[in-house]
This record gives structure tokens, sequence and C-alpha cells, in this order.
């Protein structure tokens, strides 16, 4: 469904994605485990057909995502930013109107795809509030159904519970396992491992841009060759180390 | 989404934001409204003269210490001369609105740089008119302010000339002819001939009979239009139209930091929609703007605007492409917030005073290099194309506008392709 080969980019000197290669297939979750400044936003760009700084080939159903001016493409994904990237002095329906309508939906399309959005982000009871008055969770939750109003094949999610509160993070739990159960492919960026083990059935773990091992739990166990029934956690921990991560 | 629907769905998006932040609004369109109107009245109040010419006036302190009444009389004269304003102030209700300084208070206070201009009425004014001798008047005076001082002599031998009937050059003459030489009799028929004539005099001293005039203006401007209050008004509006559309378009910066670019960037749209789209909001918001301006101008000023409203509103289409173009190159460019607000202060104050938006440079004799960093900016080629059509009472098809339109749209362009190569490199190379 989607091949990376290759992948490379780089920032002046610094690579920030050092050769990536993997693949993923339809309708699974898939999820890229990695300390802060890993490279895994870096990754999602590339995926997304973001910027042209990038070497190697990205193919998604067969199709490169690049040159960008396949838009075709483009509307087989949607991306939810780490960033809350929704307009402040606009209601959650407004936001989710005007991003529908840029995705392509049309007029009586986007009806039903706000009404879904909003019931996606819990908040029927606050469609016609400006975002500026949402609390952090709530704007996480909108940030998340603003990238899936156009309902695209392939979601990539860029650490889409960063600071929210428990009840909001449960409700985009269950929003995405919901939407891993119609079939859609998830690509999920975090550096939890409780959320990559328990929405993710692979996983890359990637550190300082390159990948160190990828598979299922279990398989990710043996590429460490740690005993059988170790946690991700300490399977993470030996792969990428103990020092602290500041960037 | 294809190119041009995107743009627009982005523009209305950009209006929206921008009509919800009603600081930002009152911001944009107050300051801009009260500058027109301080700029508008002080040029009207430093031209005078219906705002015909900048600072046609030479103001003047008197010293009378005749206290005569042939010496106030003097005094009222210069009062109503145009070309002065005297001081102290006389007030509506007959009394000054100052102590009068003495002769000697009045000197000091030239040579301490308070006062640039003094006429003494000296001891003996009375008897020198009553016998037809050279009065004892002095004009202490700041030798830098050179074009005060011809002003105020002209007024002053004008009210002299008045308060005696002409007899002060009469005997001007005698004594210059006595002392050349001249027979008496030739001079006392000079006397007899002139006394009759002083409406010659008066005459002579316009420069009547030596010069022809002839009035011309063109015929289609508006009679109550000030030339330095059109210009106030069009180059107000031009600065505060930069200014205020350079923060319209920064807004794209605003969107790098903040992320939702990243998301626009990743949807199926070609990105230049984002570029076009910020254009066209930008240009929505400064045609609001530069409407709003002139309607003041109109309304405090009658800077004529309902003469030719196609040329108006070709002329704002212009200069609004142009400065949303220069905001969207500034926004492109910039890494940063700070950076975009820095330098295009810079470079607006900077094209603002050298572009006539303050101040009508066209009418000094700039040097050659001046002359051309002049045409250099946007500016200037939107003040004089407003200029053209206020004051020269052209239209579309005249040249001088054609050229403003011309340069501006030529400018649009360019800073536009340039725009579209940063954003390219600054937006879309590093997501
Ligand atoms: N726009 C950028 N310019 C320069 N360096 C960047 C930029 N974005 C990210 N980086 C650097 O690239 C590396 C990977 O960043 P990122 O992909 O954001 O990591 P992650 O999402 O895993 O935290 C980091 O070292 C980060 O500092
Ligand atoms: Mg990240």
């Amino acid at each position: 469904m989607i091949q990376a080969k290759q992948l490379c980019l780089s920032y002046g000197e610094r690579l920030a994605v050092d050769h990536l290669e993997f693949t993923i297939e339809q309708g699974e979750c898939f999820g890229l485990l990695g300390p802060n400044g890993a490279g895994k936003s870096s990754t999602l760009a590339c995926l997304s057909g973001l910027g042209d700084g990038w070497t190697g080939t990205i193919e998604v159903q067969g199709k490169a995502v690049r040159p960008a001016k396949e838009l075709a493409v483009r509307r087989s994904f949607g991306l939810v930013p780490q960033d809350l990237a929704v307009y402040e002095g606009m209601t959650a329906r407004e936001n989710l109107a005007f991003f529908g309508e840029l995705a392509g939906l049309n007029a009586g399309e986007r009806g039903t795809a706000i009404d879904r959005g909003l019931a996606l982000a819990g908040l029927e009871d606050r469609a016609d509030d400006r975002v500026d008055q949402f609390s952090g969770g709530m704007k996480r939750r909108l940030n998340l159904a603003v990238g899936d109003v156009h309902q695209p094949p392939v979601l990539f999610l860029d650490e889409p519970t960063v600071g929210v509160d428990p009840q909001s993070r449960n409700h985009i739990f269950e929003t995405l396992e919901s939407l891993a159960s119609e079939g859609r492919t998830l690509v999920y960026t975090t550096h939890y491992m409780e959320e990559a083990e328990r929405l993710c059935q692979r996983i890359l773990i990637m550190n300082e841009g390159k990948s160190l091992g990828c598979g299922t739990h279990e398989e990710l166990t043996a590429q460490a060759e740690l005993p059988s029934g170790s946690t991700l956690e300490d399977v993470f921990l030996h792969m990428t180390g103990r020092s602290l991560r500041d960037g | 989404m294809n190119f041009f629907p995107a743009a627009v769905a982005l523009a209305r998006k950009d209006l929206r934001l921008f009509f919800r932040d009603r600081t930002g609004m009152l911001l944009g369109f107050l300051l801009p409204i009260s500058l027109v109107t301080i700029f508008g009245y002080l040029m009207g109040l430093m031209s005078g003269d219906g705002g015909s010419s900048p600072m046609a006036q030479a103001s003047i302190w008197v010293a009378d210490e005749d206290q005569s009444e042939s010496s106030q009389a003097f005094v009222a004269l210069l009062r109503e001369s145009p070309m002065l304003r005297v001081r102290p102030r006389l007030l509506e209700d007959g009394t000054l609105q100052d102590e009068p300084y003495d002769a000697a208070t009045l000197r000091q206070r030239v040579i301490d740089g308070d006062t640039d201009l003094a006429l003494i009425v000296g001891n003996g004014f009375a008897d020198a008119i009553a016998h037809s001798e050279l009065a004892p008047l002095t004009l202490v005076r700041d030798p830098g302010r050179q074009m005060e001082s011809q002003l105020a002599r002209i007024g002053v031998v004008q009210a002299l000339g008045e308060l005696t009937e002409g007899r002060v050059f009469t005997s001007m003459m005698a004594k210059q002819m006595r002392d050349a030489g001249t027979p008496e009799v030739m001079i006392q028929g000079m006397e007899q001939v002139s006394q009759d004539q002083y409406q010659m005099f008066q005459g002579v001293m316009q420069g009547e009979g030596l010069v022809a005039t002839e009035d011309h203006a063109p015929p289609e401007r508006d009679e109550d239009v000030s030339y330095a209050q059109a210009q106030a008004v069009g180059g107000i509006a031009v600065m505060m139209v930069l200014f205020g559309l350079t923060a319209a378009a920064t807004t794209l910066l605003r969107e790098r930091d903040e992320g939702t670019m990243r998301r626009l960037l990743s949807l199926p749209m070609p990105p230049g929609s984002i570029l076009l789209g910020k254009a066209l909001s930008t240009m929505v918001v400064g045609m609001i703007q530069i409407m709003l301006l002139f309607a003041v101008g109109e309304v405090l000023f009658g800077i004529g605007i309902w003469r030719d409203p196609l040329t108006l509103f070709v002329l704002m289409l212009s200069t609004v492409a142009a400065a949303s173009a220069f905001g969207l190159l500034i926004a492109s460019w910039a890494k940063t917030p700070k950076q975009a607000e820095g330098m295009s202060t810079l470079i607006i104050l900077v094209m603002s005073c050298l572009g006539g938006s303050w101040f009508p440079l066209q009418m000094l004799d700039l040097p050659a290099a001046i002359e051309v960093a002049m045409r250099m900016t946007i500016n200037h080629w939107s003040v004089s194309g407003f200029q053209d059509l206020f004051w020269k009472a052209q239209s579309l098809g005249d040249s001088g506008i054609q050229a403003s339109v011309g340069v501006l749209w030529l400018f649009a362009l360019l800073a536009s392709l340039l725009a579209h190569r940063l954003f390219r490199r600054n937006y879309l190379g590093r997501a």
C-alpha cells in the first residue's frame, strides 16, 4: 500500500531521515515510535508529500507521491499535524467546512462530513464556538477530525494525543480504533510505548533518523535479542539507549 | 481542488478571520483615517490660501514703538497682507493673543532662535509719514530664513504703499533723483504726476504692465480641490495601505509557525493557490481601506473623488495590487514575523519619504540620484497618479496616469514573481 525506499531528508548538515525503508499494508495501523527529535514528523512530512527537500521514493497504492502536482495521490491521504493546525478565530464547524472544501468535498458532501467530523471530535455541542475558547483536549480532537474530514483511505497522525487529558486521550483512541476497524490505514507516530502497543500491529522504532527495527512486538523483541515476554519499553530502551533526549 | 477555487476559498477564510479580529480591524482602518485627517488638516494650515502652495506665508513679530494712529493703521494693513502672519495674533474680539514684545526683546529672540523675523516700527513713524520722509522701519531677521524674509519685505512695502497712498514711493524716488543731481523742476514734475497716479504705482507693485499674466487651470478640475490636501490624502493612503497589506500578508508567516501551513500544503491543491489566496484577501482589505481613506479625504477636504470615479478606481486598484505584492514579497522572504516587521517598516518609511507620501517632493529640484530613487518607489507612482487625477484633472486617456498605472502593475508583477520563488523555497522546500 505505502512503500518507502531509501528515504532521506536533511536540514542543512543534519540528516533528519536517514535511508528509511518500510512497507505499510492496507488496513493496518503502523506505528512510528521514537524519542523527541528522532525524525518522526520529518518522515510524515515526506509521506504526505510536503516539501521537496527529500530523496528516495514513496509510493502510495503504486503511485508516486512526487511530483507534488499529483493531486489524486494527495486526495488519498489526510494529515493530522503535530501542531494544532486549526484556525483559532473560526468555529469548529467553519474549520471542518473550510478544510473539507479544500480537500475537494462538494457542498453536499460537506454537510454530512461536518456532522460526522463533529461527532468524531465529540464537539456537537460546541460546533459553533470559536476554537480559541476550546480546551487543549477539544482542540486536539478537532485537529484529528479536520485531518479526517474527507475520510481518506490513509491517515497520517503525528502525536495526536500530546498534552491532552485522559478523557480526551481515550476518546481519540476509541476514534482511531473505530477508524481502523473500518479498514482505514493509519500511520501513527508517538513516543509513548503504551499507545503504540495498544493501537499498532507493527511498529518501526527509529532514532536519529534511522530505523532500529521494524515489526510486531514479538518480532522486535527477537530483533533486540531480548527474552520473549519483554515489554515494548525494554525493547525500546535497549534499542535507543538510556541517555537523555533533549531534541 | 483546482487552483482558482482553492485560492478563493483561502481568501474567504482570511477575510473572515480579518473581520472577526475587531482590534486588528480597528487599527487597520481607524489609524489610517486619523493619520489622513491630521495630515490633510496640517497641510491645509501650512499652505494657507486654499492649499494651493505649501508655506507661502511668513510669520512676523511686530514691535510698534511709535504707538501712533498712523503706526497702528500700518500694522492693521500688515495684518491684511496674504503673505504675512502678524504676531502677536489678533483675536476675534479685537484683543491680542500675547503681550507684544519691545524692540530689544525681539532682537534677542531672533538671536536666540525663538523668532525668525521681526519688524520694528520706530519712534517718529507718524512724523515721517506725515512729511513724506523715509519711515523708520527695520526688519530684523535670521539670515537662514531667506524665503520668509523676501515675503515679509514685499508685504511690508505693500502695506507702506497703501498707508501713504503711494507717496512713499514718490518721496523715495525724489530722494534718489535729488542725490543723482536731477534738476529740481523735473523732480517736482515727477512728484506732481505720480501723486495723482497712485493707481499706477499699485499696478507697478503688482508687476502689471511689466509682466503680462494669464490665468489657466485644467477646466475639469473641481474648484475646491487643494493641491496640498490631495497630496496629503493620496500620500498617506498609499503609506497606510502598504503597512496594512504587509501586516495582512505576513499572516503567511503566522500560518507557518502555527502549523496550519503544513496542513494546507498537504491538501490536494496546487500550493500556488495559497499565495494567490493571500493576494486576493489582502487586495480586498486594501481596497476597502483605500476607499475609506479617500472617502474621508472627500468629506473633510473635498479632494474631488466624483470627477472621474473610474480612473480613481483603477489607480486605487493598481496601488493596492502593488502594495499587496510588496507584502507577499516580505512575507515570503522573512524567516520570522519580527524580521518581516522590521524590514517592511524600514522599506515603507524610506519609500514614503522618498516617494512623496509626506511632502510633495516633486516640487523640489532633486539631485539626479534622489530623483532615480524616488522613481523606484511605489509611493511616487501612486501619489503622482492621484495628483494627476485630482490636480491636473487627467484621466485614463492621459499619459501621466497611464505611466502610473503601468509602473504600479509592473511592480506588482515583478514582486509577485519574486514572492512566488521565495515562497517555493521558504515554504514548500522546508515543510
Ligand atoms: N524545519 C527544520 N529545520 C531544521 N531542523 C529541523 C526542522 N524540523 C526538524 N528539524 C530537526 O530534525 C530532527 C527531526 O525532527 P522531527 O522530525 O521533528 O522529530 P520528531 O518528530 O521525531 O520529534 C530534529 O533534530 C529536529 O531538530
Ligand atoms: Mg514530531
